[in-house]
């Protein structure tokens, strides 16, 4: 049984804890937000979708940050969370409607302005869309991130051989498919 | 491309993805213009591949982004922690008196009185009882109750019960205020504490004062 003394000192142990928390958390955000919003981007492909995923990203590793024990998986853990929430976000039947109606405003606009870099790159993402997920994660991290292979192994935390090998037939399968 | 181009489809597919082109690969482009023409259409469409997946993904998130992930994220911690960090400051404090009250120590205890500082009674004539005078009370054992934390006071019990006595304290450090811990069956029976019973007083015949019992008017 915890006397009232014990019960006060936790109090404040807590909020000590909670400070600092927040301290970090403020400094990941400086580092990764971007990160967790183009990771959310690159599944849902609208903006205002992307950043209400990649803000629910953020927040969830906030609140679950004590729960990590390494730190230096920060980066790799919150790219996970915002890879789920977005493909989450993007089954649902809502974000279909929407993705819909953006695509209809996306060959408006390509129509008017530059019509073949965008329906390049709308096939492109089909291509990427079409991917198995292992091989799309890799794909487009790389956009993000660029190519160097001990950074995305770090993100996906898989080994640089499997990232690469990965890397590479998602790359081909592309190339296969935009010829 | 020639039909005996075929075979070397996948190795230019490969070497345009970045893969090194192999000493047959080499021999043959140098000789085969389609497949040369082949492999640079494969590599610009690699590099436009790339080109476009970097672009595409160079976005960056509105200016309220930000401010809307802290907002958030501070929403999300007090809907999750108001209520508990409102109630426990209250709670504690009230936990803490009540701790403070029950402990034995709230209420300064009985100190043991020193022989020697008894102060004698004036002698009253009292008749002598003819039963045998009671053996004399035995003398208190000091029980320190156990707790860790902080030196306890020395309260003084009767030997017999110190068991009871614990039991009790016990009974109240655990939150339950029974009292029939200590009318417990297993309990000892009272111990005899050296009551001396009170010495009978012979009735008194009194008689209000009137002139003939007091002539002189004095009063005693």
């Amino acid at each position: 049984m915890h006397g009232p003394g014990e019960i006060l000192a936790e109090v404040a142990v807590t909020r000590e804890a909670s400070f600092d928390l927040e301290h970090e958390f403020e400094q990941r955000l400086g580092d990764s937000s971007k990160l967790a919003f183009r990771v959310a981007y690159s599944v849902l492909r609208q903006r205002e979708d992307a950043e209400d995923v990649a803000q629910e990203a953020l927040v969830r590793a906030y609140q679950n940050l004590s729960s990590l024990r390494d730190r230096e998986r920060f980066r790799a853990w919150l790219v996970r969370i915002s890879w789920r929430l977005a493909i989450d976000h993007r089954r649902s039947g809502k974000r279909r409607e929407l993705r819909e109606q953006a695509a209809v405003v996306d060959e408006q606009q390509s129509a008017e302005d530059e019509a073949a870099q965008s329906e390049f790159r709308e096939r492109m993402w089909r291509a990427i869309d079409d991917l198995p997920e292992p091989l799309r994660v890799v794909a487009v991290l790389g956009g993000i991130e660029g190519y160097q292979m001990n950074e995305l192994a770090a993100l996906l935390e898989l080994p640089e051989g499997t990232v690469k090998s990965r890397l590479h037939l998602a790359r081909k399968r592309l190339l296969q498919a935009l010829r | 491309m020639s039909m005996g181009c075929d075979v070397h489809a996948d190795a230019i597919l490969e070497h345009a993805l970045g893969e090194p082109a192999s000493a047959e690969l080499q021999a043959h482009l140098r000789e085969c213009d389609p497949c040369r023409a082949a492999l640079e259409r494969e590599q610009r469409l690699v590099g436009r591949i790339d080109g476009e997946l970097r672009q595409a993904v160079a976005v960056v998130p509105s200016v309220e982004f930000l401010p809307r992930v802290r907002q958030r994220a501070a929403s999300r911690t007090e809907t999750q922690f108001a209520p508990w960090m409102r109630w426990l400051v209250p709670v504690a404090a009230t936990l803490a008196l009540v701790t403070w009250l029950r402990q034995p120590t709230a209420i300064p205890a009985a100190q043991p009185v020193a022989t020697s500082s008894v102060v004698p009674r004036p002698e009253i004539p009292v008749p002598v009882p003819t039963a045998p005078a009671k053996p004399a009370p035995p003398r208190m054992a000091a029980v320190r109750t156990p707790a860790p934390r902080r030196p306890q006071p020395e309260v003084l019990v009767p030997p017999g019960e110190e068991a009871l006595l614990r039991r009790f304290v016990a009974t109240l450090r655990s939150g339950r205020f029974d009292g029939s811990a200590l009318v417990q069956p297993d309990a000892a029976p009272p111990p005899d504490l050296g009551i001396v019973p009170l010495a009978e007083m012979p009735s008194l015949d009194l008689k209000p004062l009137t002139a003939e019992s007091n002539p002189e008017g004095v009063i005693p």
